[in-house]
């Protein structure tokens, strides 16, 4: 479980709302900073071809969906960001979906 | 003449476009010409190269998510306000999203609007009251008039700017007909 700005936060809560968005569940890997003092939660989405359209209209739908979603299940605004397939590091074993770059 | 596009998605990060760049080049894929379309996280990138099929196999290979699209290609004179080279030929008046141009021989070029430019056969278009009706299907021997507007002629077509989605059944030779039922209908109604 992670700690955001006191809100409580669980991965699989994170994992719930891409999936209702994407019906399939896309890579992606949740990233902690701190700016000035606040958590900052950033959800760094690959962009697959199901979802991938010419229109540029329609690639922000689905981050404003995406952003929504996590916004709705999670209780917390968060950064979604599309990132290119592939370029989310793939582990052996089980996946590390979480950085946390907080100093503590 | 419908052309192929490739559209990939790329982060909008100093240096993303140079990979796809050097792939196409390394498999001997001539870019004719791009255009851009970003935002402040991402961007597309739109091409029109000289193999699409193989293009697109090298950026999947590598990665990418490619989309194909199928654009217009209009041929016109490089200078201002030129009309079409074929008579016949529909250049929107509102190339509205995007144009590409690209050069073929001295001093030709082709602007590619992205747009699909929805055609229907003059006689599929009937007129009720001033404003231009098609027949839309909706059921088995059901017709349901409905509102469009309508744009230049494309050869003996006429292109439908407003109205219709493209998946529509619409009545073509029959429409003369379903008007005249339509406005017989209504004139015994009063």
């Amino acid at each position: 479980m992670l700690i955001i700005r006191g809100v409580n936060v669980f991965p699989s809560q994170i994992e719930a709302a891409l999936l209702q968005v994407e019906g399939t569940l896309p890579h992606y890997q949740i990233i902690l900073t701190r700016q000035k003092g606040l958590d900052a939660l950033e959800v760094q989405v690959e962009v697959t071809q199901e979802f991938f359209s010419d229109e540029v209209r329609e690639l922000e739908a689905l981050h404003d969906r995406l952003v929504d979603a996590l916004d709705h299940t999670l209780g917390l605004r968060v950064t979604v960001r599309l990132v290119q397939p592939r370029t989310i590091q793939r582990s052996e074993g089980k996946a590390k979906r979480v950085i946390d770059r907080r100093e503590s | 003449m419908m052309i192929k596009q490739l559209s990939l998605f790329l982060e909008n990060t100093p240096g993303r476009i140079q990979e796809p760049c050097r792939l196409l080049a390394g498999a001997g894929v001539n870019i004719r010409t791009l255009t851009l379309a970003d935002t402040q996280q991402f961007g597309i990138l739109r091409l029109i190269v000289s193999d699409w099929e193989k293009g697109r196999q090298v950026l999947q290979d590598a990665g990418y998510v490619v989309n194909v699209t199928e654009v217009v290609a209009v041929e016109v004179d490089d200078r201002p306000g030129a009309p079409p080279r074929q008579p016949n030929q529909y250049l929107p008046g509102d190339v509205d999203r995007y144009a590409f141009d690209a050069r073929k021989g001295q001093d030709l070029v082709i602007a590619v609007s992205a747009r699909d430019v929805l055609t229907l056969p003059q006689e599929a278009i009937q007129t009720i009251g001033g404003e231009s009706v098609v027949f839309v299907r909706e059921g088995a021997d059901r017709f349901v008039a409905r509102p469009v507007e309508v744009g230049d002629r494309v050869g003996a077509r006429r292109a439908v700017l407003r109205g219709l989605n493209g998946s529509e059944a619409v009545a073509v030779a029959g429409a003369f007909n379903l008007k005249a039922e339509l406005l017989k209908s209504t004139l015994s109604g009063e």
